[in-house]
């Protein structure tokens, strides 16, 4: 694992350094040569140069301006030894011990190519720590100083040359920038030689950012600098050079007359007070409305301290107190009358009524006639709060429950064409048509009321006894753009979804979707309600369901069956192990026993297939199944008779795509995709073709969170609700860009509302989902043998079959301990057998089934333990999950030495630790807690529920908060089905007792024998 | 002409003397330190005034310290020793003080326009009200004195420190009022006195002090690598849209630089309305915006 920090000096104002460490490797020690700065410690963890520019560029290309240059930090240490990052900062020998680091120092302007790019948390086995966040969100908050035009020139020190730009901050920005500031963590700046002033530091960022992408703003439009400025002949000309950041004639120093110049820029600039000095109390204005006797509105004058927004005193009584300094509530304000006239002077400015109302000696208030409080309130506000004055407004203003809604009565209309079997009128190409009127808070104006209103032309409109904003002329053009896009009164039923979702993509209006009848009611009310699921229509259990759902599980079928019976595509992503497959099991058997689910496909990786098709065995054996899989598959002739001979057919990614063909000619009532990540890449193969198939219902299982995860989310929803998300192009620029680059959370709501009603997600630390699961939930997850392996397999039980025959007594026994070991490791992986060397994922259905069980706890950021018994098989698992997922693995065996062992168990409980703890299961011994773990793998089985549960509970311990899902992995059709099995059902076999552990097969007959570790059942080879 | 008698001498070169800002044409930016200079040149002394300004411009004048209604100020001419040099001016008694301050307490506008570093222009007026004079009306209402051997009044020395002192006006409006002898403090009291109701008792001080973030801060274990408090709730918008376009520049009003004839303010425009269409194209695609031709 590869750490990545940033840090940022004021005194190299235009850059930002990036360093790092490594877990692993450690610095080679430096022969023959003295370190640079002798009075440092060395970081033996440090990445070098040439190791950060490896790095970096693994996940975005460095821009060329990059520079090799190196920081002197004070980094935590005890003992005189640096500590890593990801080790506990605890106790009280901590110090902070000068070392030089090597850095990459890069230019702020490119950071717009650089930072954003770090959004994910974690890319592949590089982990970007929060000083890295912090600079992401700091930039993105001085970009938004840029976009909301808070920003003017100012100069780096008392000169014209020295122009610059910086922001502005009105109070509330003000507010944001200290938070900035008061969690920028240390290592930001924890540079030796640095005054750590962490407001100061904040600002400078802010404004070198400021000024650099500015300046690149100014590289693209030439034109913008004035011709004249080039010539560079006189101060101002000087300064637009500087700004635009461009080097002409004048530049070199500053010339004759630039001291006066810089001063009378300075006063000018004066008046926006950027000293940035932190005041405790500001001046405010509150517009209050007509009382019930009279029927003016009125702005009052009053102080508000800036600590406590609350706390307000009004300028009435501020004027009878005559001391310079009065204190109020423990609040101290000096000069407050001073500050009054003098912000009340700047506001009159802004809106001249308040200059007027300064004709009185204590002026408390203003009364303002009534066209005047639309232009205070829609033009002076904005600018008196970036004056630094504070408005206080009446909670109507901006209360978007009042604003103007366009309500649409939907009612059905006609549809496109015939409607699928089961499926009603709604569904998602039905074409709806519509009445409208407009609502303002809970009153309600028809066309023609909504017309009169219009007419009068009032911004304001009193209404149902209350105020509320009103733009007449805006709404009218709103209004009009709107029944352009749906003219004929008509809507589609997607495109009513939508509008009913974001609110409506027109400017200035927002849309707001009534049912018209009981049908859109029953349609649109779980959709766009708040507790959707809890007024969904509930399914009865299917007969031939064999199982229970919990409570939520239900919740989860009676949704799945909502959806679909729309002809919506539905996006199940609970967590792994709440039991997405039981959910869809049962959705599948209602809709067969229902008689509208015939022709069903189910797409899964490989490595699934075997667990599909025992579970579906288990909770519906009524259930026919076809696996369209290996080289006998179904061609031209017989896939038809397979579909209609079959309840469902299970096929895998890579053959959809193999046989697109044939697959997109048939026609399908149900498409469901496990794993549905597998098409997270829309360019895809695999994704074309599975979003070529034509199906009239869609599902999408997912244990990730899709909804963070953008190109996946468009390309899941693209193939479950074409269109309903706009192009990829489109989605990108209007969601991916702005939200994992930027932060931005506006774009992100927007979307999330969006995607909603189709996603249905529920994680394990629901606190109602806690309720329903047990602490510790067991799983049995099924994979199938390679054909590798079962060719081994066959070779290892025959050996063993011909060599017991004749045997006896210890002999025997041994024989047959030794080929169930042997038998284990091939169900492991062919070359845990054959030590070969080469472990790879493709050779091993377990491995298959492992690791896209990790790629989801990984996604989650959950932590995992993993037991085996065999430890070189662990070794070289550990080497294959780092280069698979770049994920750091601790593995701990019974050669681990006693220290070892301990700084591993230490690291695994920081939350910044590596994330996976691979235990051989004899070596992991009592007393160690690995309680961050909420995932347990048992790789191999030992079949002792005493041994399993002691490994398991290191995970599953008192103080755990989490539940913990236990995952027993097993090879279907093997001895490990086998043995499970008759354990479970406790099954005595002629002449001999079925107990715990392995004693028992021992003394099994050479019959019996044969019976418990052949081969069986139907196998999937290699694909 | 009786300066021709002495005979013409350069005064020593000053360095770091009160300069004015002004190099060439008028001293003094506003209508009342234009006002108070032309007071003086309407008492006949525009051609003597005028010896004064070279003084001013070069930085002659060392010291000046304007208390209670007097300046006083050293000014280095041709002599090794600077000349002392004080002006007074007539200053109100407290009667004609009560009225003065009744009368700008009247409308809170007036001090609040002189707080923001404006005189209105009605301030001769409502001094007027009271019976008195804000500018100097004749050499009677002006005391002053320089130890240099110029018996002409004003002599260079003085004269030079009237222009100071006029730009000295300029920045702070409050000073004319100084020089009446009432400072800017108890000017302020005895308007905040007006203004409240009588019978008010003053409020005794409390002390709330609160550590700004602007302290430095020390290293500490805690949020040494992680962010020391949450940043969950800390929205960033990149490309939202300014509440009001234009503000800053309209509230900052055009600039006192030029290039050419366009006013700085106009130049720099553009940028309010290029550099936020170019965050919005950084982020929602299109990285390199095409050059324009």
């Amino acid at each position: 694992m590869q750490y990545l920090h940033a840090c940022y000096h004021p005194d190299t104002p235009d850059h930002l350094f990036i360093f790092g460490e490594d877990t692993e490797h450690q610095s080679p020690k430096k022969r023959g040569r003295r370190p640079k700065n002798p009075s440092t410690t060395p970081h033996t963890h440090a990445l070098s140069h040439d190791r950060l520019i490896e790095t970096i560029n693994r996940y975005h290309p460095l821009p060329d301006c990059i520079e090799k240059r190196s920081v002197i930090l004070r980094l935590p240490g005890r003992g005189g030894k640096i500590l890593m990052s990801d080790e506990p900062l605890t106790g009280e020998d901590i110090i902070f011990i000068p070392t030089e680091i090597p850095a990459l120092s890069i230019q702020l302007s490119h950071l717009t190519h650089l930072l954003p790019a770090t959004d994910t948390e974690q890319y592949d086995g590089i982990r970007f720590r929060e000083s890295i966040t912090f600079f992401r969100y700091t930039f993105g908050f001085a970009l938004e100083c840029i976009s909301r035009q808070l920003f003017i020139p100012s100069f780096k020190d008392e000169q014209i040359s020295s122009g610059q730009w910086e922001a502005v901050y009105p109070p509330e920005e003000q507010a944001r920038r200290e938070q900035l500031s008061r969690a920028m963590p240390g290592i930001c700046y924890s540079f030796q030689d640095m005054n750590r002033n962490p407001d100061q530091i904040v600002k400078t960022f802010i404004n070198s950012c400021i000024t650099a992408v500015i300046r690149e703003a100014c590289r693209n439009h030439p034109l913008a600098l004035h011709g004249r400025a080039r010539s560079g002949s006189n101060p101002a000309a000087r300064l637009l050079m500087a700004l635009w950041g461009e080097t002409g004639p004048g530049s070199a120093g500053d010339g004759s007359g630039t001291d006066e110049a810089y001063r009378s820029l300075k006063k000018w600039l004066s008046v926006l007070d950027q000293e940035g000095k932190t005041r405790p109390f500001f001046t405010g204005i509150r517009l209050l409305e007509p009382s019930e006797t009279d029927t003016e509105f009125r702005l009052e004058y009053l102080i508000q301290a800036s600590d406590d927004p609350s706390l307000v005193i009004p300028a009435e009584e501020i004027w009878k107190k005559k001391t310079k300094t009065i204190t109020y509530l423990h609040h101290r304000f000096e000069n407050p009358q001073e500050q009054i006239l003098t912000d009340l002077y700047k506001a009159g400015q802004i809106f001249p009524p308040i200059l007027e109302s300064l004709k009185r000696r204590a002026p408390a208030e203003k009364i303002l006639e009534s066209g005047m409080v639309h232009q205070f309130l829609a033009d002076a506000v904005p600018v008196l709060k970036q004056a630094g004055i504070s408005v206080l407004l009446p909670s109507w203003w901006k209360d978007s429950s009042k604003n103007p809604r366009i309500r649409l009565s939907l009612k059905s209309g006609k549809r496109r064409g015939k409607s699928p079997k089961g499926m009603g009128f709604f569904t998602r190409d039905a074409l709806l048509s519509f009445d409208w009127e407009i609502s303002i808070g809970d009153v309600t104006l028809s066309p023609d009321e909504f017309e009169k209103l219009v007419d009068i032309k009032m911004p304001l409109i009193h209404i149902g006894g209350k105020w509320a904003a009103f733009n007449p002329v805006e709404l009218k053009h709103a209004l009009a753009t709107f029944h352009r896009q749906y003219p004929e009164g008509r809507i589609s039923v997607m495109e009513a979804l939508r509008l009913g979702l974001s609110g409506g993509e027109t400017k200035g209006l927002t849309v707001e979707i009534a049912p018209g009848d009981e049908k859109a009611r029953e349609f649109f009310a779980p959709l766009l309600g708040s507790d959707g699921q809890g007024v969904m229509k509930r399914e009865a259990i299917p007969a031939g369901f064999k199982g229970t759902l919990r409570p939520y599980q239900e919740t989860g079928y009676n949704w799945l069956s909502f959806m679909t019976g729309y002809g919506l595509g539905a996006c199940l992503a609970d967590d792994m192990g709440l039991g997405k497959t039981i959910q869809l099991i049962a959705y599948l058997l209602s809709g067969k026993e229902n008689g509208y689910l015939h022709r069903n496909l189910l797409i899964c990786p490989m490595s699934l297939i075997g667990n599909w098709q025992r579970e579906l065995t288990r909770f519906a054996p009524g259930l026919s199944i076809y696996i369209h899989h290996g080289t006998a598959r179904a061609g031209d002739e017989t896939f038809e008779e397979a579909i209609r001979a079959h309840d469902l057919v299970l096929s895998t990614y890579q053959v959809i795509s193999r046989d697109l063909d044939l697959m997109s000619r048939h026609s399908w009532d149900l498409i469901v995709l496990d794993e549905a990540q597998n098409i997270k890449n829309s360019s895809t193969r695999q994704a074309k073709a599975v979003r070529a198939l034509s199906g009239d219902r869609k599902i999408a299982l997912t244990g990730t969170p899709v909804e963070n995860r953008l190109s996946e989310l468009w390309s899941i929803m693209e193939f479950l609700n074409a269109g309903y998300l706009g192009g990829e192009k489109a989605f990108e620029q209007a969601y991916s860009i702005p939200i994992e680059k930027y932060h931005d959370t506006e774009a992100s709501e927007r979307l999330q509302s969006l995607v909603r009603p189709f996603i249905l997600r529920r994680v394990k630390t629901d606190r109602s989902i806690i309720a329903d699961l047990p602490e510790k939930n067991v799983m049995k997850r099924y994979c199938t043998l390679t054909s590798e392996q079962a060719t081994l397999y066959q070779a290892v039980v025959e050996g063993m079959l011909s060599e017991v025959k004749d045997a006896e007594g210890i002999a025997r026994r041994g024989m047959i301990l030794s080929a169930l070991l042997r038998l284990k490791q091939i169900c492991n992986h062919p070359d845990a057998f054959l030590d070969d060397g080469k472990l790879t994922q493709d050779r091993s259905g377990k491995i298959g089934l492992l690791f896209s069980l990790l790629e989801d706890v990984l996604a989650a950021g959950d932590a995992a333990i993993l037991f085996t018994q065999f430890p070189t098989f662990g070794e070289r698992l550990v080497g294959l999950i780092k280069k698979t997922f770049h994920e750091e693995v601790l593995f701990l065996h019974g050669k681990t030495p006693r220290a070892a062992r301990d700084e591993m168990v230490q690291r695994f409980a920081h939350s910044a630790g590596p994330r996976l703890f691979l235990l051989s299961l004899k070596a992991g011994g009592v007393g160690l807690n690995l309680t961050r773990a909420s995932h347990v793998f048992h790789i191999d089985r030992w079949w002792n529920p005493a041994v399993e549960d002691q490994a398991t509970d290191r995970a599953y311990r008192i103080g755990q908060e989490k539940n913990v899902a236990v995952h027993l992995l097993i090879s279907a059709g093997t001895l490990e089905e086998r043995i499970d099995l008759m354990i479970e059902e406790k099954r005595a076999l002629a002449g001999s007792v079925i107990g715990t552990g392995e004693d028992w097969i021992t003394s099994l007959s050479t019959d019996e024998l044969r019976d418990v570790f052949s081969l069986r059942g139907e196998l999937i080879g290699g694909a | 002409m009786g300066y021709y008698y002495f005979p013409k001498s350069s005064p020593r070169a000053v360095k770091d003397g009160i300069k004015v800002k002004s190099k060439r044409g008028d001293i003094g930016e506003q209508w009342w330190s234009k006002r108070f200079l032309d007071a003086l040149n309407r008492m006949g002394m525009d051609n003597r005034l005028a010896r004064g300004r070279t003084y001013a411009r070069k930085g002659q004048v060392t010291s000046l310290v304007i208390k209670k209604g007097v300046v006083h100020a050293s000014v280095q001419g041709s002599r090794p020793r600077p000349y002392q040099v004080s002006i007074a001016l007539n200053t109100w008694d407290d009667k004609e003080w009560k009225k003065v301050i009744s009368e700008i307490a009247d409308q809170a506008l007036h001090a609040a326009s002189l707080l923001s570093g404006e005189i209105p222009h009605e301030i001769e007026e409502i001094v007027e009200k009271a019976g008195v004079h804000l500018f100097p009306g004749s050499t009677k209402d002006l005391k002053t004195d320089c130890n240099c051997p110029d018996y002409a009044n004003p002599c260079k020395h003085i004269a030079a420190v009237y222009y100071i002192l006029a730009e000295r006006f300029d920045a702070d409006p409050f000073l004319i009022f100084a020089m009446r002898g009432k400072e800017k403090e108890e000017f302020l009291e005895e308007l905040r006195i007006e203004r409240g109701s009588p019978g008010d008792e003053p409020v005794p001080d409390l002390q709330s002090v609160d550590t700004p973030v602007t302290e430095p801060s020390p290293l500490t274990a805690a949020g040494f690598y992680d962010l020391k408090v949450s940043l969950d709730d800390f929205n960033v918008h990149p490309t939202a849209e300014p509440e009001v376009t234009g503000a800053l520049l309209r509230r900052l009003g055009p600039s006192p630089l030029f290039v050419g004839k366009k006013n700085f303010s106009e130049l720099i425009a553009p940028v309010y309305e290029f550099a936020p269409l170019y965050v919005r194209r950084m982020i929602h695609g299109d990285e390199n915006p095409p050059s324009g031709k």
